[in-house]
């Protein structure tokens, strides 16, 4: 399940990810993260409560972080990991400490988590 | 201000390789190896675009790779589109890895030839266990990507004729990806740790041996005592001077050696 809370104040965007993060609902994530990007200049993804995440949806984090560089705005995770994600992570050779060239910030999602 | 910048980037790299080689994981995957000749492979995997929509799991195959020694992979992630050319049931990322096995080249294509059909592979021995360098040295990163075919030799003469760090430069003149630097500087790391290690283990000054080989070597011995005394006795019985003192030096000589073969069943307790 996908949900998108906006704080009209700030111009945050909170973009919730439960249950099964796969390929399955890539399409639906990538609208989600493509509305939420439109809509606010800071999205927070929450995915404390995802029960299961593959490399597709690391791919899709990635595509949608640089996709943000690029506007200027500001996305990333919120609070903890979750075990599923940390552990994708680490199977996928994604855990790094340097960001790629599209993050001249060093802002990239994976960095130290 | 940009030289900081410039700086922290490398020095960002740097560290990327730095937290990666913890000294607990590297004698864990060191152990995982096993005994027998070991080699080391530079092995780039890159995946059938469709592979998610053909419901494979590719860390199935990253992790298959793992199981057979020391491994460090590295996701690529520089063909990913931004979101709006992105086709999540696409593959756009390929692995870089560095794996020292004694399992053979064939086992590491058949832990990733499961992956789909349409899948590359390239497969390099960057080190051979007889032929690791006596000096624990290892190549320059510019070697490493002319030899990934990262680069060409024209870009690496043209980057060399200035004076800051290549990777630094290669990333800075759009060159070569920040991730391909990256992932060739963990090759360079994980190499020169691979030689320390090996040359720290042929100084040490303590060996190890088979539990079989030791145990022939004490039966050896104590069949040679057994011979050694009749010998000395047959001597000593015939009363011939000139055996006799021969027949003892050979008698003390051996339960010395005895003696000293005997300390190495022995352990120190309490060390």
């Amino acid at each position: 399940m996908i949900n998108f809370d906006i704080e009209p104040v700030h111009g945050v965007g909170k973009l919730t990810f439960e249950g099964e993060l796969t390929v399955k609902h890539g399409k639906e994530a990538r609208e989600a993260l493509t509305r939420a990007l439109a809509e606010v200049d800071h999205v927070i993804i929450d995915v404390e409560s995802a029960t299961e995440i593959d490399t597709s949806c690391l791919q899709l984090f990635c595509s949608a972080h640089r996709t943000a560089e690029r506007m200027k705005k500001k996305l990333n995770f919120s609070g903890i990991l979750p075990y599923c994600l940390k552990n994708a992570m680490k199977v996928a050779g994604y855990d790094r400490h340097t960001g790629c060239g599209f993050d001249p910030d060093c802002r990239c999602l994976w960095i130290a988590r | 201000m940009e030289e900081a910048g410039k700086k922290n980037t490398d020095d960002a790299l740097e560290r990327s390789i730095g937290m990666q080689r913890g000294p607990s994981s590297m004698e864990a995957d060191a152990l995982k190896s096993g005994p027998g000749k070991s080699d080391t492979y530079r092995i780039r995997f890159r995946p059938a675009l469709d592979i998610f929509s053909q419901g494979r799991d590719v860390a199935v195959c990253l992790n298959e790779l793992r199981s057979l020694g020391r491994c460090k992979i590295v996701a690529q992630t520089e063909d990913i589109p931004y979101l709006e050319e992105l086709d999540p049931a696409i593959c756009y990322l390929y692995w870089d890895a560095i794996l020292t096995t004694n399992a053979g080249e064939d086992a590491v294509r058949k832990a990733l030839s499961s992956s789909s059909e349409g899948s590359t592979l390239k497969i390099d021995v960057i080190d051979e266990e007889e032929c690791a360098n006596d000096d624990g040295a290892y190549k320059q990163l510019g070697e490493i990507l002319l030899e990934r075919g990262d680069l060409t030799p024209g870009d690496l003469e043209e980057i060399l004729s200035s004076k800051k760090r290549i990777g630094e430069m290669l990333v800075e003149a759009g060159k070569v990806s920040r991730e391909k630097v990256t992932s060739a500087l963990i090759e360079q790391q994980y190499m020169r740790e691979l030689r320390r290690r090996h040359n720290e283990a042929e100084f040490r000054s303590d060996v190890r041996a088979t539990a079989r080989g030791f145990n022939s070597s004490f039966n050896l011995l104590d069949e040679f005592v057994m011979a050694q005394a009749r010998l000395v006795q047959a001597v000593l019985a015939r009363n011939i001077p000139e055996f006799t003192s021969a027949a003892e030096e050979v008698k003390k000589i051996i339960e010395e050696l005895r003696e000293s073969t005997m300390s190495f069943r022995m352990m120190q307790i309490g060390t």
